[in-house]
């Protein structure tokens, strides 16, 4: 075709291309694309429409998270007479309690009240079922936003878990962005980041309308979703699903717990978690080791003063044999694994918080019912590490 | 165009100006086509829930 093409404009007015030609064809398509975003309008995402945002303890905060499938992945706010404060995890980090969630990093900035005399206002990097390269695209996308403080929820379950190290693709173009410079960035984005996700965020950079593309993509969908060359057939049935369909229907981490030699039918929902924590403990997983370095070094390049922790698991799982033995164990891997990682900004204790936080009742593994004991601790950590720091906290006392 | 046509050896004005119509035209067309395909591809993002 692209053949056809050149003999026609050869004949029709002498067009011979040079390899100049590509290039001014290059120029060409990106001044096209520029100038698209100066007549295209402008359609920035709209985070506050997370039901998250609607919650106890988001009076200051935000959910900065834009809705599922957005590419721009998050919308930090803009607070510049406000103490900063920018805080990524999962559903770790929420109170479940029915009729009464809430958002643990909401709760704890009220409590911190003001540093150095200003409120804080914290931007929450929430995602259901975030993995750990989730969380460093999210971190890649915080440290942009330039917080003065940056905490970071590490899930148990998930932290050193082979099984699921990204939930999320559709972050990766963040990933992209967030590891251009330095080198050291470049395996684990080249590990995960296809050329596609790269390109993509570089036009975004470009061109408004493909920065904005769900929004644009969402209402061609909308005008042309009845266009089709097929027949309509009145009471058709679908035929149903073969083996690969319905394995298509499966999460990949459903599809592994049931073929890594669980007797899934007769174990309980708590031995199921149990085995999922286990899992990340003896998977020792060395690429999410090196996603959880690219974590911290990106936070020491950022030179924010930054708090990882590890949440608790519920105690009824942590008071059986083989919880505390896995706990310990991720611990030891913890430690290991962020061994050099931190200094006097970027701190963490892989100790978590397992034997800090008092019991709790909890919904499942990891999900609190009561947020608030949880609260009084990081509180506690937080303002410390405020102090420390020579800030003057208007904390409460834990 | 043809005042400046005039003023110019025909054959190297008429070939360039052809050759940079060209290419813009075709610049232009791909940033179209790059338009089309970032929005058509936005939602075809396929999610599968973890659950946990």
């Amino acid at each position: 075709m692209a053949d056809d093409l050149l003999a026609r404009l050869k004949s029709l007015v002498g067009y011979v291309p040079t390899v100049w030609s590509l290039v001014r064809i290059a120029c060409f398509a990106v001044l096209g694309l520029v100038v698209a975003g100066l007549v295209v309008p402008s359609h920035p995402g709209d985070a506050s429409v997370s039901p998250y945002n609607r919650v106890k303890g988001a009076q200051r905060s935000q959910v900065v998270s834009l809705p599922l499938g957005d590419t721009r992945g998050f919308q930090p706010t803009d607070h510049p007479k406000a103490f900063r404060i920018a805080w990524v995890g999962g559903s770790e980090m929420l109170g479940v309690r029915p009729g009464h969630p809430s958002v643990v990093p909401g709760l704890v900035n009220n409590r911190l009240k003001s540093v150095d005399g200003r409120r804080t206002r914290t931007d929450i990097y929430f995602l259901n079922a975030l993995r750990l390269a989730d969380e460093l695209a999210a971190v890649k996308r915080a440290v942009a936003a330039k917080p003065e403080l940056l905490v970071i929820s590490l899930n148990p379950v998930w932290v050193l878990n082979d099984l699921a190290v990204q939930q999320w693709g559709y972050l990766d173009g963040l990933l992209a962005r967030g590891s251009v410079w330095p080198p050291s960035s470049w395996p684990v984005a080249a590990s995960l980041v296809s050329p596609g996700d790269a390109g993509w965020k570089a036009l975004s950079g470009v061109s408004g309308p493909v920065n904005d593309r769900l929004y644009w993509g969402t209402d061609l969908i909308g005008r042309t979703a009845d266009l089709s060359f097929l027949d309509d057939v009145e009471g058709g049935k679908e035929p149903p699903l073969t083996g690969l369909g319905r394995l298509a229907q499966k999460s990949a981490v459903n599809f592994w717990q049931e073929h890594d030699g669980s007797p899934r039918d007769t174990m309980s929902g708590k031995e199921l978690r149990l085995r999922l924590l286990r899992r990340g403990v003896i998977s020792e997983s060395s690429f999410n080791v090196r996603v959880l370095q690219e974590m911290f070094a990106t936070a020491r390049r950022a030179g924010v003063d930054t708090y990882f922790y590890l949440p608790a698991i519920a105690p009824e799982a942590y008071a059986e044999p083989q919880g505390a033995e896995d706990v310990k164990e991720l611990r030891k891997q913890l430690a290991a694994a962020t061994k050099g990682e931190t200094n006097s900004r970027v701190v963490f204790d892989p100790q978590g918080l397992q034997d800090r936080v008092p019991p709790t009742p909890y919904k499942d593994f990891i999900h609190k019912l009561d947020p608030f004991p949880e609260v009084k601790v990081l509180t506690g950590d937080l303002c410390s590490l405020l102090q420390r720091r020579g800030h003057q906290t208007g904390c409460e006392a834990p | 165009m043809s005042d400046a046509t005039d003023k110019q050896p025909e054959g190297r004005f008429s070939g360039l100006a052809a050759r940079l119509t060209v290419e813009l035209v075709i610049g232009l067309g791909l940033a179209a086509v790059l338009l089309l395909v970032a929005w058509a591809s936005s939602s075809a993002i396929k999610f599968v829930y973890g659950g946990y």
